[in-house]
């Protein structure tokens, strides 16, 4: 046994594909060993190969370099015997003797032809050998599978350095090193063959080589040469420095930082010795809104926003650093990243100031020069088509309950929506579009519902984002999504397999959540009503993203959502309540038994169908002539009235325990009684009875849908 | 081919800086200096209007081919939209690249870089570097690359990339760009807050300063107010067809000699792609000017683009047969 390392050295790796490629080298290095039966693997039964990651696999990451070390791997594959099926054995040995046949298959299998069996199978008798085969030394597979294995990693987005282009990765391969216990591996990568020799960190460490004695004593080397190769030491090292630093700012004693997971594993993947360093700005930029001052930071410079004891934004920044520094050396760095700082703030200052000449009101004449979509037109027509489709939900919306539009706010805000595309704070910063938006309106003294709904027009952004808070900004938010879904329909841009160039998943997936978590009175088909033109498919795309919806963000079990949605898929809040009710009694022994019958039934129904039987609509009540019939007949149509009641209250748990009591009448039919009886009225009426009991109690969801266990 | 390192130097020792910054010109000279220690040779600016140091000539045309090539250069580069009447600190309608063409890049290049770095006065120990993903592309060219923005201190001062494809041609060898920005990295040396406030030259005797300001000031202003107010449209639109015209006459001309097997070697060689790459630089740039006067709608913008690609790629293509017959 041994310990085996493999140290994959590049220049830098970009962040965001750092802990993928991880996930797949651990797999692949997993997988290999265990393939070649080099690493014993008690843990993987049963676990499907291409997504497993042996547990004795530790895996490292920086910037510089991708790792793997492995426990115990076996240093050569045990031997192993092969039975190898040969010739006929009437062929090979006519007359019993050897002929050529077993000759040559001997010869093949290398062994004696007087070591050669007779194999009896399922197809007749054949010649067979037993082969002893010599299991290759560790070193040799790994050296002969292993690069084969790390240049088909997945990258986003590859390159090739080497003249002739014979590979392709992520980044130029620097080094490698690769070892068995103390050993080196003779493999090769890219023309790099692999060594004991890593590097250091660029500046602190400098350019001197760093032996690697073991794999055992691999990230105690690199230490020692400022680099923490493990992801987590890093990422703690970087949340406690950052909550340090941040109780350190001395003038403002009660900073708090604003925390953000997503910014610490970028900045974890952008360095290999990470320190903190908190610098300040002036305090006059606090008057530009905070949602610029943290885009700045956050997006364009990898900075932490803090604030003070009241949750406001402070005028300091947080930086992590790839390195070390003495006192000097932080007050230069500290005034490079403020000076970078200020010199952004006061472009957004500016842009912030050349805006307000022009107000949003006379922009929007401007955003006949902003394209939409080329087949389509401008964010004029887009402005026009909104402002359509908005009419029409308000519409709907007075005229079926009782949540109050403003009606005025909701159309100067759709009218407005748009124009911030044309400033020059949007230009720098397109991912705060509608936010600067809605900031102007605000500072240019609009009215505040006005503002509100321009500000959240693109949320909810993801599944996790909420929806906007006002009714005006949901209703907003809505004709915008639908509007560009039905015009990209239209000319052929429907999202097609893993392609969405234009999001339009992402936006329906925002209509149904802002169905789902407002009080609107609007189900999936009236949105689609509201727009103008109805293009092909569109209302099967919104279904769909119900579907997804109630499965991956509600997490609703997938057979709950498809009974659901076959009883009704318009209403996306009643479809909530439908699949929570179901949900909850799906495991019951009645529920099971249920729709057990209900499956059943349905089988029926088709093979009548497909024997070209008729289905009366009403049961011929005096054709029935067993006890245990009438006796479904009667409890079915006394409890369908009950049921009925209770939906229509949306008393989804109340009407599904009703259901549940007809068990004993179904149980007891399905028992004693056939349907497909010999006398067509008979059947016929029992056929009625069965239809009328499955329309009778699948308003709530269909139950055969459900799977039992 | 094998990428031979180059070894390092050692004979800069600038990492003790010297007491005072490096004016504009200094730092230039520096980089010139350090590059040309290392076999590059130095170009001067390319003397047609081009919107970054990748649209020379020395980096657009050489690039292609198997000749390896290491050249650095500065360039002023214009982009009319970018101008603000000198009045914004950090936004320039003409501001300096120095260009480097590494091909093929050697193993150490990134090594060498940060050497470079030492070279203009950049103590290494003291300042925070990274490699942060950053790829290139300039459609109009049909040409790409992957690499980084190098950031210091939270500044991005070099664009450094890997060429992978250029006139929709794939590079073989590929080559390493180096674009260091001039007016950032001087202002960040010097330690001041406006573009205009660099130090652009100090006299050694009396120590007098010219700022940048001095020098470029009314250039930026005259060129806004030109840019945005005044290029004549329709005379901006008659040069670029007139340009287009001409440039696209050449590459018929050239397809048709370059195809043939009657004629020679040397004509050729004498056919002049480079005056016609000149011809669809200078539609690049009228593209850029006719942008910044709001005359191109975002319609018309996806077809001229496409318009300029051609004749960028035409050119590039017909070159790497020239170079290759």
């Amino acid at each position: 046994m041994a310990d085996f390392l493999l140290e994959i050295g590049l220049e830098e790796i970009p962040a965001r594909m750092i802990a993928d490629a991880m996930l797949e080298l651990h797999r692949f290095v997993s997988d290999l060993l265990i393939n070649e039966r080099l690493l014993e693997d008690v843990e993987r039964a049963g676990v499907a190969t291409y997504t497993y990651a042996s547990p004795r696999v530790e895996f490292f990451s920086t910037p510089r370099r991708l790792a793997v070390r492995v426990k115990d791997v076996a240093l050569a594959q045990p031997d192993a015997k092969e039975s190898l099926v040969g010739p006929s054995w009437k062929i090979a040995f006519p007359n019993g003797e050897p002929g050529p046949a077993a000759v040559a298959f001997a010869k093949k299998a290398g062994v004696e032809v007087s070591a050669l069996q007779k194999i009896v199978n399922a197809k007749g008798e054949y010649v067979g050998a037993t082969v002893e085969r010599k299991g290759r030394a560790a070193a040799e597979v790994l050296a002969a599978e292993l690069p084969k294995k790390i240049l088909g990693l997945y990258w986003a987005k590859n390159m090739y350095w080497r003249a002739g282009k014979p590979e392709r990765f992520v980044r130029p391969v620097r080094w490698l090193v690769a070892l068995l216990d103390s050993e080196i591996v003779p493999l090769e990568i890219a023309g790099i063959a692999a060594g004991n020799v890593s590097r250091g960190h660029r500046i602190l460490h400098g350019d001197a080589p760093v032996a690697i004695a073991s794999p055992a004593s691999y990230a105690e080397a690199l230490r020692a040469a400022f680099v923490e190769p493990e992801v987590l030491a890093r990422q703690n090292t970087i949340r406690k420095d950052l909550d340090r630093v941040t109780r350190s700012i001395s003038e403002t004693p009660s900073a708090r930082l604003r925390r953000n997971e997503e910014l610490v594993e970028t900045v974890v993947h952008l360095t290999e010795w990470p320190t903190v360093l908190y610098g300040s700005f002036e305090a006059e930029y606090l008057a530009l809104p905070e949602e610029v001052l943290v885009t700045v930071m956050r997006d364009h410079q990898k900075y932490f926003a803090v604030e003070d004891a009241d949750g406001k934004l402070a005028r300091h920044f947080l930086t992590v650093l790839n390195t070390q520094v003495d006192a000097e050396g932080e007050a230069i760095i500290r005034h490079g990243n403020e000076r970078v700082l200020r010199s952004r703030f006061k472009d957004a200052q500016f842009f912030w100031e050349t805006d307000q000449k022009i107000p949003l009101v006379e922009r929007v004449e401007m955003l006949k020069a902003v394209t939409f979509q080329k087949e389509l037109g401008s964010y004029h027509w887009k402005t026009e088509g909104n402002l359509t489709v908005v009419r029409a939900l308000i519409a709907m919306v007075g005229s079926t309950s009782d949540v109050l539009v403003d009606e005025a706010a909701l159309l100067k805000a759709t009218e407005l929506a748009k124009a911030d595309l044309t400033a020059e704070l949007v230009k720098e910063f397109t991912e705060l579009q509608g936010i600067i938006g809605g900031l102007y309106a605000r500072a240019q003294g609009l009215d505040e519902k006005v503002a509100a709904a321009i500000y959240a027009q693109y949320t909810p952004a993801s599944t996790e984002d909420e929806i906007p808070v006002t009714v005006e900004g949901q209703l907003l938010a809505i004709a915008d999504r639908i509007h560009t879904i039905v015009s990209m329909f239209e000319i052929g841009n429907a999202p097609t397999g893993s392609r969405d160039p234009f999001a339009l998943r992402r936006a329906a997936n925002g209509i149904v959540k802002i169905l789902a978590e407002s009080s609107l009175p609007l189900t999936l088909f009236d949105v689609l009503l509201a727009t103008p033109t109805v293009a092909k498919g569109v209302h099967g795309f919104l279904t769909e993203r119900l579907n997804f919806y109630l499965k991956d963000v509600c997490e609703f079990p997938y057979d709950v959502v498809n009974a659901v949605l076959a009883s009704g898929a318009d209403d996306v809040r009643d479809a909530i309540a439908r699949a929570e009710a179901l949900t909850a009694v799906r495991g019951s022994e009645d529920f099971v038994a249920i729709s057990a019958a209900f499956k059943r039934i349905k089988n029926i129904l088709r093979q009548a169908a497909e024997k070209g039987e008729i289905v009366p609509g009403v049961v011929a009540e005096s054709a029935l002539t067993q006890a245990e019939e009438r006796e479904l007949l009667a409890a079915s149509t006394e409890l369908a009235g009950r049921v009925g009641e209770l939906r229509q209250l949306r008393n989804y748990s109340a009407a599904l325990a009703a259901i549940a009591t007809l068990r004993p009448a179904v149980d007891a039919f399905f028992d004693k009684v056939m349907v497909m009886a010999p006398y067509p009225e008979l059947r016929a009426a029992r056929l009625a009875l069965i239809q009328s009991v499955l329309d009778g109690f699948s308003g709530i969801a269909d139950f055969s849908e459900i799977v039992v266990a | 081919m094998s990428t031979v390192a180059i070894p390092p130097f050692s004979s800069l020792n600038a990492t003790s800086g010297p007491a005072t910054p490096l004016t504009f010109q200094e730092l230039l000279f520096r980089l010139q200096k350090f590059w040309a220690d290392r076999g590059c040779i130095l170009q001067q600016p390319y003397d047609v209007e081009v919107g970054a140091g990748t649209m020379s000539p020395e980096t657009f045309l050489r690039v292609l081919g198997p000749k390896p090539y290491r050249v650095g250069y500065a360039q002023p580069s214009r982009r009319p939209a970018d101008g603000r009447y000198g009045e914004n600190p950090n936004r320039l309608f003409k501001h300096t690249q120095f260009q480097l063409i590494l091909k093929p890049p050697p193993e150490n290049v990134q090594e060498l870089y940060l050497e470079s770095l030492a070279a203009i006065g950049i103590d290494l120990k003291r300042h925070d570097l990274k490699f942060e993903e950053d790829n290139w592309e300039w459609p109009a060219g049909g040409a790409w690359g992957v690499g980084w923005q190098v950031m210091l201190d939270g500044l991005e001062i070099t664009q450094f990339t890997y060429f992978q494809q250029c006139g929709g041609l794939d590079l073989d060898p590929m080559c390493a760009e180096l674009t260091y920005g001039l007016e950032r990295i001087a202002a960040f040396l010097q330690d001041v807050d406006s573009i205009y406030d660099i130090v652009w030259a100090r006299d050694p005797r009396t120590g007098t300063t010219v700022s940048y300001g001095d020098v470029r000031l009314a250039e930026e202003v005259q060129f806004s107010v030109y840019n945005f107010e005044l290029a004549e449209v329709d005379k901006l639109w008659e040069h670029f067809r007139l340009y287009e015209a001409e440039a696209q006459a050449l590459l018929e001309k050239a397809g048709v000699l370059l195809k043939s097997e009657e004629t020679s070697a040397v004509e050729k060689r004498r056919f002049p792609l480079l005056a016609t790459y000149e011809l669809a630089l200078k539609c690049s740039n009228l593209f850029n000017l006719l942008d910044a006067r709001g005359a191109i709608s975002v319609t018309e913008r996806v077809g001229v683009i496409a318009r300029i690609r051609a004749l960028a790629v035409g050119v590039a293509k017909a070159y790497a047969v020239q170079q290759a017959g």
